[in-house]
Protein backbone atom coordinates (compact mmCIF):
# COMPACT_ATOMS: atom_id res chain seq x y z
CA UNK A 1 0.00 0.00 0.00
CA UNK A 2 1.50 3.34 -1.03
CA UNK A 3 1.47 6.32 1.16
CA UNK A 4 -0.88 8.73 -0.57
CA UNK A 5 1.85 11.26 -0.17
CA UNK A 6 4.32 9.33 -2.33
CA UNK A 7 1.96 9.55 -5.24
CA UNK A 8 1.60 13.24 -4.65
CA UNK A 9 5.35 13.62 -4.30
CA UNK A 10 5.85 11.75 -7.56
CA UNK A 11 3.45 14.02 -9.33
CA UNK A 12 5.12 17.07 -7.87
CA UNK A 13 8.44 15.99 -9.30
CA UNK A 14 7.02 15.41 -12.74
CA UNK A 15 4.76 18.42 -12.79
CA UNK A 16 6.64 21.16 -11.09
CA UNK A 17 4.40 23.88 -9.68
CA UNK A 18 1.23 21.89 -10.20
CA UNK A 19 -0.68 20.76 -7.13
CA UNK A 20 -2.47 17.51 -7.94
CA UNK A 21 -6.05 17.13 -6.90
CA UNK A 22 -6.83 13.49 -6.39
CA UNK A 23 -9.11 11.29 -4.49
CA UNK A 24 -6.60 11.56 -1.69
CA UNK A 25 -6.19 14.94 -0.16
CA UNK A 26 -3.99 17.72 -1.48
CA UNK A 27 -0.60 18.10 0.13
CA UNK A 28 -1.70 21.40 1.68
CA UNK A 29 -4.61 19.75 3.44
CA UNK A 30 -2.77 18.71 6.52
CA UNK A 31 -4.63 16.75 9.16
CA UNK A 32 -5.04 18.86 12.26
CA UNK A 33 -5.19 17.40 15.76
CA UNK A 34 -6.53 19.69 18.45
CA UNK A 35 -5.97 18.57 21.98
CA UNK A 36 -8.34 19.36 24.79
CA UNK A 37 -7.24 22.71 26.19
CA UNK A 38 -5.58 23.08 29.54
CA UNK A 39 -8.15 24.66 31.89
CA UNK A 40 -5.63 27.19 33.19
CA UNK A 41 -6.94 26.95 36.73
CA UNK A 42 -4.44 28.61 39.09
CA UNK A 43 -2.72 26.15 41.38
CA UNK A 44 -3.45 28.15 44.47
CA UNK A 45 -7.09 27.36 45.37
CA UNK A 46 -7.23 30.47 47.54
CA UNK A 47 -6.95 32.65 44.43
CA UNK A 48 -9.97 31.16 42.66
CA UNK A 49 -12.56 33.39 44.30
CA UNK A 50 -10.52 36.54 43.83
CA UNK A 51 -9.97 35.77 40.14
CA UNK A 52 -13.54 34.51 39.68
CA UNK A 53 -12.33 31.17 38.39
CA UNK A 54 -14.77 28.28 38.63
CA UNK A 55 -12.57 25.20 38.17
CA UNK A 56 -15.31 22.81 37.10
CA UNK A 57 -16.58 25.23 34.46
CA UNK A 58 -13.07 25.76 33.18
CA UNK A 59 -12.72 21.99 32.77
CA UNK A 60 -15.93 21.94 30.75
CA UNK A 61 -14.75 24.88 28.65
CA UNK A 62 -11.49 23.02 28.03
CA UNK A 63 -13.59 20.33 26.33
CA UNK A 64 -15.96 22.68 24.48
CA UNK A 65 -13.65 25.37 23.15
CA UNK A 66 -11.38 23.03 21.11
CA UNK A 67 -14.48 21.82 19.35
CA UNK A 68 -15.40 25.40 18.44
CA UNK A 69 -11.94 25.79 16.93
CA UNK A 70 -12.45 22.54 15.08
CA UNK A 71 -15.66 23.84 13.59
CA UNK A 72 -13.95 27.04 12.49
CA UNK A 73 -11.18 25.06 10.75
CA UNK A 74 -13.59 22.65 9.08
CA UNK A 75 -15.63 25.61 7.88
CA UNK A 76 -12.65 26.92 5.89
CA UNK A 77 -12.46 23.69 3.89
CA UNK A 78 -8.72 24.17 3.78
CA UNK A 79 -7.55 21.29 5.92
CA UNK A 80 -7.65 17.50 5.94
CA UNK A 81 -9.22 15.69 8.84
CA UNK A 82 -9.61 17.95 11.89
CA UNK A 83 -9.98 16.04 15.12
CA UNK A 84 -10.25 16.84 18.81
CA UNK A 85 -8.16 14.54 20.98
CA UNK A 86 -8.07 14.04 24.73
CA UNK A 87 -4.26 13.72 24.74
CA UNK A 88 -1.59 15.17 22.42
CA UNK A 89 -0.56 13.09 19.42
CA UNK A 90 3.12 13.80 18.87
CA UNK A 91 2.93 12.21 15.44
CA UNK A 92 0.16 14.59 14.36
CA UNK A 93 0.76 16.45 11.12
CA UNK A 94 -0.29 19.67 12.81
CA UNK A 95 -0.89 19.66 16.54
CA UNK A 96 -2.80 22.53 18.11
CA UNK A 97 -2.86 22.95 21.87
CA UNK A 98 -4.10 25.72 24.10
CA UNK A 99 -4.42 27.06 27.61
CA UNK A 100 -7.42 29.00 28.84
CA UNK A 101 -5.86 32.01 30.49
CA UNK A 102 -9.08 33.87 31.22
CA UNK A 103 -12.77 33.19 30.70
CA UNK A 104 -15.10 35.24 32.83
CA UNK A 105 -17.92 36.40 30.61
CA UNK A 106 -16.20 39.67 29.87
CA UNK A 107 -13.38 38.17 27.87
CA UNK A 108 -11.86 34.93 26.66
CA UNK A 109 -8.08 34.78 26.62
CA UNK A 110 -6.54 31.76 24.97
CA UNK A 111 -2.85 30.94 24.74
CA UNK A 112 -2.47 28.90 21.59
CA UNK A 113 0.36 26.85 20.11
CA UNK A 114 0.52 25.03 16.79
CA UNK A 115 3.40 22.69 15.99
CA UNK A 116 3.85 20.51 12.94
CA UNK A 117 5.19 16.95 12.94
CA UNK A 118 8.75 18.14 12.31
CA UNK A 119 8.61 20.16 15.52
CA UNK A 120 8.44 23.54 13.81
CA UNK A 121 6.24 26.02 15.65
CA UNK A 122 3.62 27.60 13.40
CA UNK A 123 1.84 29.69 16.00
CA UNK A 124 2.50 30.73 19.56
CA UNK A 125 0.19 33.53 20.48
CA UNK A 126 -2.39 34.75 22.96
CA UNK A 127 -5.80 35.43 21.49
CA UNK A 128 -8.26 37.65 23.30
CA UNK A 129 -11.90 38.26 22.63
CA UNK A 130 -13.95 40.81 24.49
CA UNK A 131 -17.61 39.96 24.80
CA UNK A 132 -19.95 42.59 23.46
CA UNK A 133 -23.31 41.89 21.84
CA UNK A 134 -23.72 43.32 18.38
CA UNK A 135 -26.31 46.07 18.00
CA UNK A 136 -27.62 45.56 21.50
CA UNK A 137 -28.65 41.97 20.84
CA UNK A 138 -27.73 39.26 23.28
CA UNK A 139 -25.03 36.84 22.27
CA UNK A 140 -27.55 34.06 21.76
CA UNK A 141 -29.53 36.21 19.36
CA UNK A 142 -26.77 37.83 17.35
CA UNK A 143 -25.36 34.54 16.10
CA UNK A 144 -21.85 35.88 15.81
CA UNK A 145 -20.20 35.96 19.18
CA UNK A 146 -16.77 37.24 20.03
CA UNK A 147 -15.69 33.64 20.57
CA UNK A 148 -16.51 32.72 16.97
CA UNK A 149 -14.45 35.65 15.72
CA UNK A 150 -11.57 34.54 17.91
CA UNK A 151 -11.57 31.05 16.40
CA UNK A 152 -11.91 32.43 12.89
CA UNK A 153 -8.88 34.56 13.63
CA UNK A 154 -6.94 31.48 14.69
CA UNK A 155 -8.00 29.65 11.52
CA UNK A 156 -6.82 32.59 9.46
CA UNK A 157 -3.47 32.71 11.22
CA UNK A 158 -2.96 29.00 10.65
CA UNK A 159 -3.60 29.47 6.96
CA UNK A 160 -1.12 32.34 6.86
CA UNK A 161 1.44 30.17 8.64
CA UNK A 162 0.82 27.36 6.16
CA UNK A 163 1.31 29.70 3.24
CA UNK A 164 4.89 30.19 4.42
CA UNK A 165 5.56 26.52 3.60
CA UNK A 166 5.98 25.33 0.04
CA UNK A 167 4.54 22.06 -1.18
CA UNK A 168 7.79 20.22 -0.54
CA UNK A 169 7.84 21.35 3.05
CA UNK A 170 4.21 20.32 3.53
CA UNK A 171 4.89 16.96 1.92
CA UNK A 172 7.81 16.50 4.31
CA UNK A 173 5.53 17.21 7.25
CA UNK A 174 3.17 14.46 6.16
CA UNK A 175 6.09 12.08 5.66
CA UNK A 176 7.61 12.90 9.04
CA UNK A 177 4.23 12.41 10.69
CA UNK A 178 3.96 8.92 9.20
CA UNK A 179 7.52 8.06 10.16
CA UNK A 180 7.11 9.33 13.72
CA UNK A 181 4.03 7.20 14.10
CA UNK A 182 5.89 4.21 12.69
CA UNK A 183 8.78 4.89 15.04
CA UNK A 184 6.41 4.85 18.02
CA UNK A 185 5.04 1.47 17.06
CA UNK A 186 8.17 -0.21 15.77
CA UNK A 187 11.22 1.74 16.92
CA UNK A 188 13.64 -0.98 15.97
CA UNK A 189 12.45 -0.85 12.37
CA UNK A 190 11.89 2.86 11.88
CA UNK A 191 14.18 4.36 14.45
CA UNK A 192 16.76 5.53 11.95
CA UNK A 193 14.62 7.29 9.39
CA UNK A 194 14.54 10.66 11.15
CA UNK A 195 17.21 12.73 12.75
CA UNK A 196 17.11 15.90 14.75
CA UNK A 197 18.52 19.03 13.18
CA UNK A 198 20.46 21.61 15.24
CA UNK A 199 17.34 23.75 15.45
CA UNK A 200 15.49 20.87 17.13
CA UNK A 201 13.30 20.03 14.17
CA UNK A 202 13.10 16.58 12.64
CA UNK A 203 14.52 15.89 9.22
CA UNK A 204 14.01 12.88 7.01
CA UNK A 205 17.23 10.95 6.78
CA UNK A 206 15.92 8.21 4.52
CA UNK A 207 12.61 6.88 3.31
CA UNK A 208 11.34 3.31 3.50
CA UNK A 209 10.69 1.39 0.31
CA UNK A 210 7.38 2.07 -1.33
CA UNK A 211 6.18 -1.48 -0.81
CA UNK A 212 7.67 -2.01 2.64
CA UNK A 213 5.30 -4.55 4.25
CA UNK A 214 6.01 -3.25 7.76
CA UNK A 215 5.01 0.22 6.66
CA UNK A 216 1.81 -1.16 5.19
CA UNK A 217 0.96 -2.85 8.47
CA UNK A 218 1.61 0.36 10.36
CA UNK A 219 -0.56 2.30 7.98
CA UNK A 220 -3.37 -0.18 8.57
CA UNK A 221 -2.93 0.17 12.33
CA UNK A 222 -3.02 3.93 11.99
CA UNK A 223 -6.29 3.71 10.11
CA UNK A 224 -7.73 1.63 12.96
CA UNK A 225 -6.48 4.21 15.41
CA UNK A 226 -8.07 6.96 13.36
CA UNK A 227 -11.37 5.09 13.61
CA UNK A 228 -11.09 5.14 17.38
CA UNK A 229 -10.01 8.78 17.39
CA UNK A 230 -12.93 9.64 15.14
CA UNK A 231 -15.23 7.95 17.63
CA UNK A 232 -13.70 10.07 20.39
CA UNK A 233 -14.11 13.13 18.20
CA UNK A 234 -17.78 12.21 17.77
CA UNK A 235 -18.13 12.21 21.54
CA UNK A 236 -16.87 15.79 21.59
CA UNK A 237 -19.36 16.63 18.85
CA UNK A 238 -22.20 15.10 20.81
CA UNK A 239 -21.16 16.93 23.94
CA UNK A 240 -21.05 20.19 22.08
CA UNK A 241 -24.47 19.59 20.53
CA UNK A 242 -26.01 18.80 23.91
CA UNK A 243 -24.61 21.53 26.07
CA UNK A 244 -23.67 24.33 23.72
CA UNK A 245 -26.91 26.25 24.30
CA UNK A 246 -26.54 26.00 28.07
CA UNK A 247 -22.96 27.19 27.80
CA UNK A 248 -24.11 30.16 25.71
CA UNK A 249 -26.68 30.89 28.40
CA UNK A 250 -23.92 30.85 31.02
CA UNK A 251 -21.72 33.14 28.96
CA UNK A 252 -24.54 35.59 28.42
CA UNK A 253 -25.35 35.53 32.12
CA UNK A 254 -21.74 36.24 33.04
CA UNK A 255 -21.47 39.03 30.55
CA UNK A 256 -24.63 40.71 31.84
CA UNK A 257 -23.59 40.26 35.45
CA UNK A 258 -20.15 41.69 34.78
CA UNK A 259 -21.70 44.70 33.06
CA UNK A 260 -24.24 45.24 35.85
CA UNK A 261 -21.68 44.84 38.62
CA UNK A 262 -19.23 47.22 37.03
CA UNK A 263 -21.94 49.86 36.65
CA UNK A 264 -23.35 49.33 40.13
CA UNK A 265 -19.95 49.29 41.81
CA UNK A 266 -19.08 52.55 40.10
CA UNK A 267 -22.40 54.05 41.14
CA UNK A 268 -22.03 53.01 44.77
CA UNK A 269 -18.49 54.27 44.95
CA UNK A 270 -19.42 57.58 43.40
CA UNK A 271 -22.51 58.13 45.52
CA UNK A 272 -21.70 59.39 48.97
CA UNK A 273 -24.22 59.22 51.75
CA UNK A 274 -25.47 62.64 52.90
CA UNK A 275 -25.50 61.46 56.50
CA UNK A 276 -22.74 62.66 58.85
CA UNK A 277 -19.71 60.44 59.08
CA UNK A 278 -20.00 58.00 61.96
CA UNK A 279 -23.78 58.25 62.10
CA UNK A 280 -25.95 55.14 61.94
CA UNK A 281 -27.08 55.92 58.40
CA UNK A 282 -23.48 56.33 57.24
CA UNK A 283 -22.14 53.12 58.80
CA UNK A 284 -25.23 51.17 57.77
CA UNK A 285 -24.60 52.24 54.19
CA UNK A 286 -21.01 51.00 54.39
CA UNK A 287 -22.24 47.64 55.66
CA UNK A 288 -25.01 47.42 53.07
CA UNK A 289 -22.60 48.16 50.21
CA UNK A 290 -20.41 45.29 51.26
CA UNK A 291 -23.44 43.08 51.77
CA UNK A 292 -24.60 43.84 48.21
CA UNK A 293 -21.18 42.98 46.74
CA UNK A 294 -20.95 39.71 48.65
CA UNK A 295 -24.50 38.74 47.79
CA UNK A 296 -23.71 39.28 44.11
CA UNK A 297 -20.64 37.07 44.46
CA UNK A 298 -22.74 34.37 46.07
CA UNK A 299 -25.32 34.57 43.34
CA UNK A 300 -22.63 34.13 40.73
CA UNK A 301 -21.28 31.08 42.54
CA UNK A 302 -24.78 29.64 42.78
CA UNK A 303 -25.24 30.12 39.05
CA UNK A 304 -21.92 28.40 38.38
CA UNK A 305 -23.07 25.49 40.47
CA UNK A 306 -26.38 25.52 38.59
CA UNK A 307 -24.49 25.30 35.31
CA UNK A 308 -22.50 22.36 36.57
CA UNK A 309 -25.67 20.69 37.90
CA UNK A 310 -27.19 20.92 34.46
CA UNK A 311 -24.30 19.83 32.27
CA UNK A 312 -22.24 17.84 34.75
CA UNK A 313 -23.88 14.46 34.19
CA UNK A 314 -23.53 14.77 30.39
CA UNK A 315 -19.91 15.78 30.65
CA UNK A 316 -19.12 13.03 33.10
CA UNK A 317 -20.71 10.41 30.85
CA UNK A 318 -18.72 11.67 27.91
CA UNK A 319 -15.48 11.72 29.89
CA UNK A 320 -16.08 8.15 31.02
CA UNK A 321 -16.68 6.97 27.47
CA UNK A 322 -13.59 8.77 26.20
CA UNK A 323 -11.54 7.28 29.01
CA UNK A 324 -12.79 3.81 28.04
CA UNK A 325 -11.78 4.36 24.43
CA UNK A 326 -8.40 5.70 25.46
CA UNK A 327 -7.76 2.76 27.73
CA UNK A 328 -8.69 0.36 24.95
CA UNK A 329 -6.38 2.17 22.54
CA UNK A 330 -3.50 2.10 24.96
CA UNK A 331 -3.95 -1.59 25.48
CA UNK A 332 -4.08 -2.15 21.73
CA UNK A 333 -0.95 -0.08 21.29
CA UNK A 334 0.99 -2.35 23.57
CA UNK A 335 -0.32 -5.40 21.74
CA UNK A 336 0.49 -3.96 18.34
CA UNK A 337 4.01 -3.09 19.38
CA UNK A 338 4.55 -6.59 20.61
CA UNK A 339 3.14 -8.15 17.44
CA UNK A 340 5.15 -5.91 15.15
CA UNK A 341 8.35 -6.63 17.04
CA UNK A 342 7.68 -10.36 16.70
CA UNK A 343 6.98 -10.07 12.99
CA UNK A 344 10.16 -8.04 12.50
CA UNK A 345 12.13 -10.65 14.31
CA UNK A 346 10.64 -13.44 12.21
CA UNK A 347 11.09 -11.62 8.92
CA UNK A 348 14.62 -10.45 9.46
CA UNK A 349 16.00 -12.99 11.88
CA UNK A 350 17.08 -10.05 14.02
CA UNK A 351 16.01 -9.70 17.66
CA UNK A 352 14.65 -6.29 18.72
CA UNK B 1 -36.02 50.34 70.63
CA UNK B 2 -33.51 52.91 71.71
CA UNK B 3 -34.10 55.44 74.43
CA UNK B 4 -34.34 59.06 73.57
CA UNK B 5 -31.19 60.83 72.71
CA UNK B 6 -31.39 63.16 75.72
CA UNK B 7 -30.83 60.29 78.13
CA UNK B 8 -27.73 59.15 76.35
CA UNK B 9 -26.18 62.57 76.16
CA UNK B 10 -25.47 62.06 79.88
CA UNK B 11 -24.14 58.56 79.38
CA UNK B 12 -20.58 57.53 79.31
CA UNK B 13 -20.50 54.01 78.09
CA UNK B 14 -18.56 51.07 79.26
CA UNK B 15 -18.40 47.75 77.57
CA UNK B 16 -21.22 45.39 78.39
CA UNK B 17 -19.02 42.42 78.29
CA UNK B 18 -15.93 43.12 80.24
CA UNK B 19 -14.99 39.47 79.74
CA UNK B 20 -14.73 39.90 75.96
CA UNK B 21 -11.76 41.67 74.44
CA UNK B 22 -12.76 44.65 72.41
CA UNK B 23 -9.97 44.14 69.96
CA UNK B 24 -10.25 40.69 68.41
CA UNK B 25 -7.05 39.19 67.19
CA UNK B 26 -7.65 36.31 64.81
CA UNK B 27 -4.79 34.10 63.83
CA UNK B 28 -4.61 33.31 60.16
CA UNK B 29 -3.10 29.90 60.46
CA UNK B 30 -3.21 26.79 62.56
CA UNK B 31 -1.49 23.48 62.58
CA UNK B 32 -3.25 20.14 62.53
CA UNK B 33 -6.99 19.49 62.42
CA UNK B 34 -9.50 22.27 62.84
CA UNK B 35 -9.84 23.23 66.50
CA UNK B 36 -13.63 22.88 66.79
CA UNK B 37 -16.61 21.67 64.81
CA UNK B 38 -19.21 24.39 64.48
CA UNK B 39 -21.27 22.73 61.77
CA UNK B 40 -25.02 22.50 62.08
CA UNK B 41 -28.16 24.56 62.18
CA UNK B 42 -28.33 27.02 65.07
CA UNK B 43 -31.45 28.69 66.47
CA UNK B 44 -31.41 31.76 68.69
CA UNK B 45 -31.82 31.22 72.39
CA UNK B 46 -33.79 34.30 73.43
CA UNK B 47 -33.50 33.47 77.12
CA UNK B 48 -29.85 34.23 77.03
CA UNK B 49 -27.78 36.88 75.40
CA UNK B 50 -27.71 40.65 75.46
CA UNK B 51 -30.56 42.99 74.90
CA UNK B 52 -29.13 46.12 73.35
CA UNK B 53 -31.30 48.44 75.48
CA UNK B 54 -30.23 46.75 78.68
CA UNK B 55 -26.60 46.94 77.70
CA UNK B 56 -26.94 50.65 77.11
CA UNK B 57 -28.90 51.09 80.34
CA UNK B 58 -26.13 49.34 82.23
CA UNK B 59 -23.67 51.76 80.79
CA UNK B 60 -25.89 54.66 81.73
CA UNK B 61 -26.20 53.43 85.34
CA UNK B 62 -22.43 53.06 85.73
CA UNK B 63 -21.98 56.47 84.29
CA UNK B 64 -24.43 58.00 86.79
CA UNK B 65 -22.60 56.31 89.70
CA UNK B 66 -19.28 57.76 88.62
CA UNK B 67 -18.20 60.87 90.54
CA UNK B 68 -16.97 63.83 88.52
CA UNK B 69 -13.38 63.45 89.63
CA UNK B 70 -13.28 59.70 89.01
CA UNK B 71 -11.73 58.74 85.75
CA UNK B 72 -13.29 55.93 83.87
CA UNK B 73 -9.85 54.68 83.14
CA UNK B 74 -9.56 53.49 86.71
CA UNK B 75 -12.31 50.92 86.15
CA UNK B 76 -10.61 47.64 85.34
CA UNK B 77 -11.76 45.77 82.26
CA UNK B 78 -13.69 48.76 81.02
CA UNK B 79 -13.78 49.35 77.32
CA UNK B 80 -13.86 52.75 75.76
CA UNK B 81 -12.29 53.95 78.99
CA UNK B 82 -11.71 57.60 78.72
CA UNK B 83 -12.74 57.51 75.07
CA UNK B 84 -16.15 59.11 75.45
CA UNK B 85 -15.53 62.78 75.60
CA UNK B 86 -18.30 64.42 73.63
CA UNK B 87 -21.86 64.11 72.41
CA UNK B 88 -20.47 63.15 69.05
CA UNK B 89 -18.87 60.12 70.66
CA UNK B 90 -22.21 59.27 72.22
CA UNK B 91 -23.83 59.49 68.80
CA UNK B 92 -21.13 57.23 67.48
CA UNK B 93 -21.57 54.57 70.14
CA UNK B 94 -25.31 54.64 69.64
CA UNK B 95 -24.78 54.10 65.94
CA UNK B 96 -22.44 51.20 66.63
CA UNK B 97 -24.93 49.69 69.06
CA UNK B 98 -27.76 50.02 66.59
CA UNK B 99 -25.76 48.41 63.80
CA UNK B 100 -24.68 45.57 66.10
CA UNK B 101 -28.31 44.98 66.97
CA UNK B 102 -29.40 44.92 63.32
CA UNK B 103 -26.61 42.56 62.32
CA UNK B 104 -27.35 40.12 65.13
CA UNK B 105 -31.11 39.91 64.68
CA UNK B 106 -30.79 36.50 63.06
CA UNK B 107 -33.20 33.90 64.29
CA UNK B 108 -31.09 31.12 62.90
CA UNK B 109 -28.18 30.33 60.65
CA UNK B 110 -26.42 27.24 59.33
CA UNK B 111 -22.73 26.55 59.49
CA UNK B 112 -21.12 24.25 56.96
CA UNK B 113 -17.64 23.17 57.88
CA UNK B 114 -15.16 20.96 56.11
CA UNK B 115 -11.43 20.55 56.15
CA UNK B 116 -11.04 23.48 53.78
CA UNK B 117 -14.00 25.76 54.38
CA UNK B 118 -16.27 27.27 56.93
CA UNK B 119 -19.42 28.91 55.68
CA UNK B 120 -21.99 30.64 57.87
CA UNK B 121 -25.19 30.91 55.87
CA UNK B 122 -27.43 33.64 57.19
CA UNK B 123 -30.90 34.57 56.12
CA UNK B 124 -31.22 38.15 54.83
CA UNK B 125 -27.47 38.64 55.02
CA UNK B 126 -24.39 37.51 53.13
CA UNK B 127 -22.69 34.24 54.00
CA UNK B 128 -19.53 34.50 56.03
CA UNK B 129 -16.95 32.40 54.25
CA UNK B 130 -13.48 31.24 55.19
CA UNK B 131 -11.16 28.96 53.28
CA UNK B 132 -8.29 26.97 54.71
CA UNK B 133 -5.45 25.41 52.79
CA UNK B 134 -2.33 24.09 54.41
CA UNK B 135 -3.48 25.66 57.62
CA UNK B 136 -3.60 29.18 56.19
CA UNK B 137 -6.99 30.86 56.21
CA UNK B 138 -8.40 33.32 53.74
CA UNK B 139 -11.60 35.33 53.74
CA UNK B 140 -13.02 37.34 50.90
CA UNK B 141 -12.46 40.77 49.48
CA UNK B 142 -14.57 43.15 47.42
CA UNK B 143 -14.34 46.78 46.38
CA UNK B 144 -16.35 47.63 49.49
CA UNK B 145 -14.45 45.78 52.19
CA UNK B 146 -12.41 42.80 53.24
CA UNK B 147 -13.19 39.84 55.43
CA UNK B 148 -10.41 38.11 57.27
CA UNK B 149 -10.94 35.02 59.35
CA UNK B 150 -9.28 32.29 61.29
CA UNK B 151 -9.06 30.36 64.51
CA UNK B 152 -8.12 31.95 67.81
CA UNK B 153 -7.58 28.86 69.91
CA UNK B 154 -10.92 27.08 69.81
CA UNK B 155 -12.81 30.16 68.73
CA UNK B 156 -13.59 30.96 65.14
CA UNK B 157 -13.28 34.66 64.34
CA UNK B 158 -14.49 36.54 61.31
CA UNK B 159 -13.58 40.20 60.93
CA UNK B 160 -15.05 42.55 58.38
CA UNK B 161 -12.95 45.62 57.61
CA UNK B 162 -15.01 48.37 56.00
CA UNK B 163 -14.14 51.89 54.85
CA UNK B 164 -13.91 54.82 57.26
CA UNK B 165 -12.37 52.58 59.89
CA UNK B 166 -15.49 50.54 60.56
CA UNK B 167 -14.91 47.01 61.85
CA UNK B 168 -17.40 44.22 62.45
CA UNK B 169 -16.19 41.06 64.05
CA UNK B 170 -17.91 37.85 65.14
CA UNK B 171 -16.35 35.43 67.57
CA UNK B 172 -17.87 31.94 67.64
CA UNK B 173 -17.40 29.74 70.68
CA UNK B 174 -18.98 26.31 70.92
CA UNK B 175 -19.83 24.80 74.28
CA UNK B 176 -18.21 21.55 75.32
CA UNK B 177 -21.44 19.64 74.80
CA UNK B 178 -21.48 20.84 71.19
CA UNK B 179 -25.14 21.87 71.48
CA UNK B 180 -24.74 25.53 72.32
CA UNK B 181 -22.96 28.30 70.51
CA UNK B 182 -21.98 31.72 71.73
CA UNK B 183 -21.42 34.52 69.24
CA UNK B 184 -19.90 37.80 70.34
CA UNK B 185 -20.38 40.50 67.74
CA UNK B 186 -18.34 43.66 68.05
CA UNK B 187 -18.85 46.74 65.95
CA UNK B 188 -15.99 49.17 66.29
CA UNK B 189 -14.76 52.37 64.77
CA UNK B 190 -11.04 52.91 64.57
CA UNK B 191 -11.76 56.53 63.74
CA UNK B 192 -13.24 57.18 67.18
CA UNK B 193 -11.68 54.31 69.10
CA UNK B 194 -15.13 53.19 70.23
CA UNK B 195 -16.67 49.74 70.12
CA UNK B 196 -19.86 47.97 71.10
CA UNK B 197 -20.31 44.25 71.71
CA UNK B 198 -23.44 42.16 71.79
CA UNK B 199 -23.51 38.54 72.89
CA UNK B 200 -25.95 36.06 71.40
CA UNK B 201 -26.53 32.42 72.18
CA UNK B 202 -27.73 29.72 69.87
CA UNK B 203 -28.87 26.13 70.27
CA UNK B 204 -28.38 23.41 67.75
CA UNK B 205 -31.49 22.04 66.05
CA UNK B 206 -32.38 19.63 63.28
CA UNK B 207 -33.88 21.46 60.34
CA UNK B 208 -37.05 20.24 58.75
CA UNK B 209 -36.32 17.54 56.18
CA UNK B 210 -38.08 18.41 52.97
CA UNK B 211 -39.56 15.52 51.00
CA UNK B 212 -38.17 17.10 47.85
CA UNK B 213 -34.69 16.93 46.41
CA UNK B 214 -34.04 20.18 44.64
CA UNK B 215 -31.14 21.42 42.58
CA UNK B 216 -30.58 24.70 40.85
CA UNK B 217 -30.12 24.67 37.11
CA UNK B 218 -29.29 27.45 34.73
CA UNK B 219 -32.03 26.99 32.16
CA UNK B 220 -34.89 25.80 34.38
CA UNK B 221 -33.97 27.43 37.68
CA UNK B 222 -34.95 25.16 40.56
CA UNK B 223 -35.77 21.59 39.66
CA UNK B 224 -37.24 19.36 42.34
CA UNK B 225 -37.91 15.68 42.46
CA UNK B 226 -39.52 13.56 45.12
CA UNK B 227 -36.94 12.21 47.52
CA UNK B 228 -36.26 8.49 47.74
CA UNK B 229 -37.94 8.15 51.12
CA UNK B 230 -41.11 9.94 50.20
CA UNK B 231 -44.31 7.90 49.60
Amino acid sequence: MCLPLQQAAGQLESKAGAIPVENERRVAELDVSITVFAPGVPEDPLSHRRLQVFPRIREIEALLLPFMLREALVETNEWGAVRVLPVPDIAAELLVSGVIVRSDGEALELQLRAVDATGRVWLEKVYVSVETPSNGQSLTESGTSGYQKLFESIAEDLQIARARHNDKALADIIQVSALRYADQLAPSVFGGYLNTAPDGTLKIQRLPAENDPMLERIEQIRQVEYLVIDTVDEKFQELHAEIEWIYELWREYRRQVAEYQNDETQRLQDTRSGAPRGSYEAIKRLYDNYKWARTEDQLRENRAQAFDNEVGPTVMEMELRVAELEAWLEQQYAEWRGILAEIFSLETGLEE
Amino acid sequence: MLRSRNMFVLCLLITACSQQPTRDSAIRSYVGTEPADLSGSWGRDYWRGDDVNKVLERWFRQLRRATPDQRLASYPGVDNAGAITSSRDVTSILALARLADVITRLRSFTIFQSEHEISVERDQDFDMFCEFYDGVSQGTSTDFGTEICGWDGHQFVSRLILPDGLLVSHRFTIAQDGENLHVATTVASSATGLSFTLNRYYTKFEPYASPFDCIETLSRNRVCTMGEDSP
